[in-house]
């Protein structure tokens, strides 16, 4: 009886397994005809066991399935040859109400009491299923849009080696994935890139300071064919299973540079154009106005308004023959300007005394200080001064220098001139005692065409143009114009020169 | 019978001595006008009242005060609001003529200027100012 109670143990453990696990388990005959099913495979097709006991299990199945299922079974049992036993695999299932479901399918072989039997275990798989699809669908996207973007993207692990390139980086870097997979990515940079890229990345992993993550950025691409173009790279970092990846953006933006460069180069030569325009305008301006008064004066001599030898013609006379001096001033200045700015000026370099230039332009510019009532005077100069200079040029300076410091300097005033030695330099200083350049007009000293706003018509005989040319004939022996003002106390005008050492027997 | 006042009295602002001198004998002894010249605005705004002229000459570019900005001056006084303002000057690039005219100039007459006539042309514009 012991064993009797063993059995029936057995028995009802199996049969509570059975009847509560949540595959369906169905038992047919060899002849296919269903002998048990579970409560479970009762739920899933929708049959009481009444309904489906001693029918064909293959109306458990849709067609075109159900037909080939007699000639499944006729075949194993006639030749052994087993296409579904032992296998799991996925089939359709037809439920009572006569819908379809995706089902998998485990097949088994026992013999019971010498009786050959399959048992069938049916699990319903459509949810897992429209999982599967969803996930499906949402990779052929994913892939649909990393395979048609146009930018590129590539994903390296945390060692920096390449794992995936969409298309679009293999045709900005000409290679394909097969030839860079596994790779380290700094290959797509050039030197120095290169190097620095194993640095960033391991002093990111090591102190998790970000200095390109999360931040776009221009950075220099390297193609297969060795070609370098300029490239912009966005970098995230995400974790895949637990595992650290970067995925690098990158766009070619040689055409947007290009463009980018076309632009600014038409711009710069629309700017350049208006400025010749305005220069141009305001030559045209400053021509016109000593010709205005010539023009009149001999108009009005011709046209016998004025008596002939009086006073007032004197002054027509006069005004005629100061204004065609401005002219050709103005017209010599101008073609000064235009030999600086087509870098034209020839310098006749010669080793000149500075004492002895300093005289020189003392004496020469004593029509100055007799106009506006001063007095040149040089202050100091160490006789051993040497310069290199076109002294006919360096004159020229001189003469504007001291002109203006003249023509603003109060009457019976002293202009000094020096000359000291500054470590390896000379330096000439032209230094007056007039009312100092105002502020608001320090910053243009040097521009073409200004004067300073004033209603001391005294100081606005000139063109507008000698102190751009002097910093430019300065500039051009590779010295410095510079001044130091003080308002109400004066200005200095300091020329910066190298000095030339005196060589023995080289005089 | 002209319907208007015969063109007597003009004021001329012009920073150019020179110019001044000439455009004096111009206006005075050839066109026998009565006419005031000055260096700059402030000065002529400051004897405006006095002379009373029937129409203005100004200067484009001078320090201080230039043409444009002494005539938006005049516009701001009751007296002088319709005065006509005429502009001499060298800039004589087609666009600049036609900005100067937009700031309310009635006329624009380009340097050189021909002094023989240059009363005439005032007058000319006078009277298309009365038109």
């Amino acid at each position: 009886m012991k064993d009797q109670d063993a059995v029936n143990d057995l028995l009802s453990r199996t049969k509570a397994i059975v009847e509560t696990i949540v595959d369906g388990v169905i038992t047919i005959s060899d002849r296919g005809l269903i002998e048990t099913v579970n409560p479970a495979a009762e739920n899933i097709f929708g049959y009481s066991l009444a309904e489906l006991s001693g029918q064909n299990v293959a109306m458990l199945m849709p067609n075109p399935y159900r037909k080939e299922h007699d000639g499944y079974l006729d075949n194993y049992l006639s030749t052994g040859d087993k296409k579904i036993i032992g296998i799991g695999r996925e089939v359709t299932g037809l439920r009572k109400d006569g819908t379809t479901f995706p089902l998998e399918l485990a097949i088994s072989e026992m013999e019971v009491n010498g009786q050959r039997m399959f048992t069938g275990i049916v699990r319903d798989i459509s949810q897992r299923k429209v999982t599967e699809d969803k996930l499906r669908e949402l990779f052929a996207r994913t892939k649909a849009i990393l395979d048609t973007i146009v930018d590129g993207v590539i994903t390296i692990s945390d060692r920096g080696s390449i794992e995936t390139v969409n298309p679009a980086a293999e045709k900005i870097f000409g290679y394909r994935l097969d030839e860079i997979s596994g790779r380290n990515v700094s290959m797509l940079m050039p030197a120095p890139y290169r190097s620095e890229h194993d640095g960033y990345l391991s002093n990111y992993l090591n102190t998790g300071e970000k200095k390109i993550i999360g931040i776009g950025r221009e950075v220099t691409g390297l193609r297969k064919d060795g070609t370098t173009f300029p490239l912009e790279l966005a970098i995230s970092e995400m974790e895949v299973n637990g595992q650290r990846m970067f995925t690098g953006i990158v766009r070619d933006i040689s055409e947007r540079q290009e463009t980018e460069e076309k632009l600014r180069e038409a711009m710069r030569r629309v700017h350049e154009q208006r400025i010749k325009d305005e220069f141009i305008a305001t030559v045209s301006h400053e021509l016109r106005t000593p010709l205005t008064s010539i023009k009149a004066a001999l108009e009005l001599i011709i046209g016998d308004v004025v008596v002939a030898g009086s006073d007032q013609e004197k002054m027509l006379i006069s005004i005629a023959h100061k204004n065609s001096d401005r002219l050709l001033l103005l017209i010599n200045d101008i073609l000064d300007i235009s030999k600086i700015e087509s870098e034209k000026m020839q310098l006749n370099l010669k080793r000149v005394s500075v004492r002895r230039f300093l005289e020189t332009a003392i004496s020469d510019n004593q029509a100055y200080a007799e106009k506006h009532h001063v007095k040149f005077s040089l202050l100091r100069c160490s006789k051993n001064l040497y310069i290199h200079v076109d002294p006919d040029r360096l004159m020229q300076v001189m003469s504007n220098l001291m002109s203006n410091a003249a023509k603003f300097s109060h009457q019976n005033a002293l202009v000094e001139v020096l000359a000291e030695q500054r470590a390896e330099n000379v330096r000439i200083t032209v230094r007056d005692k007039g009312p100092g350049i105002p502020l608001s007009f320090q910053g243009r000293v040097f521009d073409k065409f200004t004067q300073a706003d004033t209603s001391d018509k005294r100081q606005m005989s000139g063109t507008g143009l000698g102190l751009h040319i002097s910093k430019a004939i300065i500039e051009r022996h590779h010295g410095e114009l510079s001044f130091e003002s003080v308002i109400g106390e004066g200005t200095e005008f300091h020329i910066d020169l190298k000095q030339q050492i005196q060589r023995q027997g080289n005089q | 019978m002209k319907g208007y006042a015969a063109l007597e009295k003009i004021l001329y602002i012009e920073d150019e001595p020179d110019i001044r001198l000439v455009a004096e004998i111009a206006l005075r002894q050839v066109g026998k006008l009565n006419v005031i010249t000055c260096a700059n605005g402030e000065e002529g705004l400051s004897l405006i009242h006095e002379f009373m002229p029937q129409l203005i000459i100004l200067d484009v570019m001078m320090p201080g005060m230039d043409g444009p900005q002494i005539l938006s001056k005049l516009r701001t006084m009751p007296e002088f609001m319709l005065t006509p303002v005429i502009f001499i000057t060298a800039k004589v690039q087609p666009d600049e003529v036609e900005q100067f005219k937009k700031l309310g100039a009635v006329d624009v007459i380009t340097k050189p200027f021909h002094p023989m006539t240059l009363a005439n042309d005032v007058r000319a514009i006078w009277a298309t100012c009365h038109e």
